[in-house]
């Protein structure tokens, strides 16, 4: 078990009201009576990012009206993000996952009601702190302010990215908020995130005028008060977390200041500063990416020691990832712990969901079977036929893959002889054999010589310890890679080339390509495959929805409505704040 | 100067012009078809050839040959030609709101193809001109190219040459088979590799190790690739760009950052590194001095490879 522990959750709020920026109001003085325990409070709220309630796995949620499981920060981006893409598809028939999968969603779906409204309820609990502390002179306090924020502006980022405008959440307000559309939800954040970084030179008294005119609720930004220029600690927020969100915020301009999901606005020069960010979270966050050995594996010897050499990409996503040199490669972790830190939207799921009993060990004595590959994502490694004729487990793919990233089991025969094989027929069969399984995910330490004979740890032998890393360096050089070649000025003296290489060196996969638009669609697939990314990178590309997008893959027909290129807002929230009417019907929902 | 270019004021045309229109068109003869009110309507007299579609690239398109303004002939006046574009542009800034500025942009030849290339473009980054009362500001881009930007609508007349960078836009690119020999230390199963314009400057492609008749080491390769083109060596497999053969300037002892080697039309191209070393060799190179690292020297800026004392240029042939 990990020992750096360094949650103090605390009890402190039941519930989160949807349509107000308020916390719990039931009683109407129960946030003005509570006494306010800063270090708590700021404790749950980087405790949001890894837990769904105030005691794990269940039983005390934080969000009200829906399932705690799917109220879960990262399991519900994640699912929303890749139930819908060409990287695997869902098995189980939960209520609303029919309509994720194939992109026929509707404003009651309740699993974009379960993102939602997580997301206010991180920023409710921010501003909550914000506003309790905007008083405060000093320093620990200052710094933590500066934290909230960042995370604050991390939920925000997730509104822009895949909802179009919501309600505009700045302070705690028993009043329902009013909206912003998502060209002003995107302003707001890139000035956010620059004066966090210390970039304020765009930001000005009239800007800052203009902001309060739109949002009475802004508060005047404090200009100074800057991230710590290096981490603390993996599982803090730097300076660098705001390059990475800006960063991220230039790449998708064309999408995000846009406030129709069916148009794009004319670049700028937002592809310079998406590569300029890019350039300063590689060179200069002090991360770095994780190298090593390809992988090995001496097959056939099931109880030999010393069988497994774990590649650095694989490592990244093992039991031990907050200390085998995954930890420098993360912007952010995401803390997840056996004994103290469990959650059924985090570590667990993605390691079980991925997962049956018939594969090797997992890390945890649980798994689902529930989310498998599409056979599309098994094409951006091999060819179709070369793949059909490829039967080996995940420790052999990346062999034959010449490719670490392949972490695909097609076939695995068991000590006793009992074979077990994935097929890629795909065709939305709810069979979790009828695609390879993805088995990026484990919660054996790469310590481990021999993942065969893995045995549950005593304890809580379910729950794995991986850390789930929110951001990676590696999606800085393949973002510097795209600003490129979209236009954008090369920054810091690297490459689009070299960036690209950097990945593929990693992880061992050739370097004789041709850098073109559709290489690097396909090469966020292979680096990102089950990370929660997929969707938005399928909607830059313009691959998505919308008239030209034409990929196909399983669950989804070329030609989709634009609209679905976002969420809806939730229908509860919009029937029960008035100020939000209009909103859905404006981008077709 | 790198770039030459002759951009010249109508006002100013007899003093200053290179080449000499049969006639010039006025104001009159180019606003007749077209909206000089809300638009900006150019009429650009190229001196050379064109034998492609000519199209007038900038801010009110993204600067890409995509959606470009293809120019129209205009009759009577042999030469001459007409792009006509919205004074005003809807720009994004930074924060991805919008705001409206002023045209920018400037008159590109096509090259034979049909292909687009800034190679082929007007323009004069140090000049004002001043036309027909009106002022269009040439300003120089970030990487020094020259932008013309209009104030207000109205009707421009340029004369201008357009810029040529090596092969004209009317001439095909000649290929040849080029074969190259790397005269350089050998390291066990080490490789060097080539990169360049043929393969897109992407993964470098082996060199085969051989002897020549006197017994020394040699690496050679062959490609295809049109002249003026160019090509470097680096060491194979390696993606560290610092790991490319180093030239020194013998004169002043410093390096000459990233020396490319030009196409021309000798094919058989020699280079001697044999006094040079692998920055990714695993097995010492006993014999070579650590100060004796370059075999080459720049002289007058071109490339000048030296063995056993006698000169040649890049291209394999005897310069003294």
């Amino acid at each position: 078990m990990k020992n750096n522990k360094i949650f103090l959750v605390a009890s402190l709020f039941a519930a989160c009201v949807l349509s107000s920026c308020s916390l719990d109001r039931e009683p109407q003085d129960t946030y003005t009576k509570t006494q306010f325990d800063q270090d708590a409070v700021f404790a749950k709220i980087y405790a949001t990012f890894g837990t769904t309630g105030q005691k794990g796995p269940d039983g005390s949620g934080d969000v009200d009206g829906i399932d705690e499981g799917t109220s879960s920060f990262y399991r519900m981006f994640w699912e929303l993000n890749e139930f819908c893409t060409d990287d695997g598809w869902w098995i189980w028939n939960d209520v609303g996952l029919a309509e994720i999968r194939t992109q026929e969603w509707t404003k009651s779906n309740a699993l974009v009601r379960g993102l939602y409204s997580r997301l206010y309820f991180d920023i409710t609990l921010c501003n909550h702190f914000l506003d309790k502390t905007r008083e405060a002179t000093d320093e620990k306090t200052l710094k933590q302010i500066a934290e909230v924020r960042m995370i604050r502006a991390i939920n925000y980022y997730y509104l822009v990215d895949m909802f179009c405008g919501g309600p505009m959440c700045l302070t705690v307000d028993p009043d329902n908020p009013m909206p912003a559309t998502r060209s002003e939800m995107y302003r707001w954040l890139l000035y956010e995130c620059k004066d966090l970084c210390g970039d304020d030179n765009d930001i000005n008294a009239d800007t800052e005028k203009e902001f309060k005119a739109k949002f009475p609720a802004h508060v005047i930004r404090p200009y100074g008060n800057n991230l710590p220029d290096s981490r603390e600690n993996m599982y803090r927020v730097d300076r660098s977390v705001a390059w990475f969100i800006l960063m991220r915020l230039y790449l998708n301009q064309p999408i995000y200041a846009s406030d129709s999901p069916d148009k794009q606005i004319a670049p700028g020069s937002c592809y310079n500063s998406a590569a300029w960010y890019a350039s300063r979270v590689i060179k200069e966050s002090g991360r770095k990416l994780l190298t090593g050995d390809a992988a090995n594996y001496v097959d056939g010897a099931t109880n030999a020691d010393d069988v497994a050499t774990y590649s650095a990409y694989q490592k990244l996503f093992m039991g031990d990832n907050n200390s085998n040199g995954a930890q420098d490669e993360a912007l952010l972790m995401i803390y997840q712990d056996a004994n103290y830190c469990q959650s059924w939207g985090g570590a667990r799921f993605v390691i079980n969901a991925m997962r049956d009993a018939n594969m090797m060990p997992n890390g945890s004595s649980d798994s689902w079977s529930c989310f498998r590959t599409s056979p599309e994502l098994i094409t951006l490694f091999f060819t179709k036929s070369d793949a059909e004729a490829t039967m080996a487990h995940e420790y052999i793919m990346p062999v034959l893959a010449g490719d670490d990233r392949a972490t695909f089991c097609s076939e695995y025969v068991k000590e006793d002889g009992t074979t077990s094989t994935w097929s890629l027929v795909g065709g939305k069969a709810a069979d979790f054999n009828a695609s390879w399984a993805d088995a990026k995910w484990t919660g054996i330490y790469s310590t481990s010589k021999n993942p065969y004979v893995w045995s549950s740890p005593i304890g809580e032998p379910a729950w794995p310890d991986t850390d789930l890393p929110l951001f990676r360096l590696a999606e800085a050089y393949l973002s510097y890679a795209e600003a490129v070649m979209q236009g954008g000025n090369e920054a810091q003296g690297l490459t689009a080339k070299e960036c690209v290489d950097a990945i593929r060196s990693r992880a061992h996969a050739s370097l004789n390509y041709n850098l073109t638009n559709s290489f690097l669609l396909d090469e966020w697939g292979r680096e990102f495959h089950a990370e929660g990314l997929r969707r938005s990178v399928l909607v830059r590309f313009g691959q998505f929805a919308g008239e030209k997008a034409d990929k196909t893959w399983e669950g989804h027909t070329a030609g989709k409505e634009a609209k679905y290129n976002v969420y809806p807002i939730p229908e509860t929230d919009e029937t029960a704040n008035k100020n939000l009417a209009g909103l859905n019907a404006a981008i077709g929902y | 100067m790198k770039k030459i270019f002759s951009f010249v004021a109508v006002a100013l045309a007899s003093a200053a012009m290179v080449a000499d229109p049969a006639k010039t068109p006025t104001v009159g003869d180019v606003s007749a078809n077209f909206d000089a009110t809300s638009n900006v309507v150019l009429a650009v007299y190229f001196d050379e050839e064109v034998c492609n579609d000519v199209v007038f690239v900038g801010n009110h398109q993204g600067w890409q040959l995509e959606g470009a303004t293809k120019a129209q002939e205009l009759d009577g006046f042999d030469g001459w030609y007409i792009f006509e574009a919205p004074a005003e542009v809807e720009q994004t800034k930074d924060d991805g709101t919008t705001e409206t500025v002023a045209l920018q942009g400037k008159p590109v030849q096509l090259k034979k193809d049909g292909s687009f290339s800034w190679d082929f473009q007007t323009g004069d980054p140090d000049s004002w001109v001043s036309l027909g009362g009106q002022e269009a500001e040439i300003s120089a881009g970030y990487d020094g190219e020259a932008n013309l930007t209009w104030p207000s609508a109205g009707v421009y007349i340029y004369e201008s040459k357009y810029f040529k960078n090596h092969n004209s836009p009317c001439v095909e690119a000649k290929s040849h088979e080029y074969h190259v020999t790397l005269y350089a230390p050998s390291c066990g199963g080490f490789k060097p590799a080539i990169i360049g314009d043929f393969n897109s400057w992407s993964e470098g492609v082996a060199m085969t190790e051989d002897m020549d008749d006197n017994g020394a080491t040699i690496y050679t390769a062959s490609f295809t690739d049109e002249e003026k083109h160019a090509f470097k060596f680096k060491e194979v497999n390696d993606t560290d760009w610092s790991n490319q053969i180093v030239l020194y300037n013998e004169e002043d002892d410093t390096s000459y950052d990233n020396p490319n080697i030009t196409l021309g039309e000798v094919t058989d191209i020699k280079i001697d590194y044999s006094n040079g070393t692998w920055t990714l060799c695993t097995d010492a190179v006993d014999n070579i001095a650590a100060d004796v690292v370059a075999t080459k020297v720049i002289r007058d800026g071109q490339i000048v490879i030296l063995k056993d004392g006698v000169e040649f240029n890049v291209l394999g042939a005897q310069v003294k």
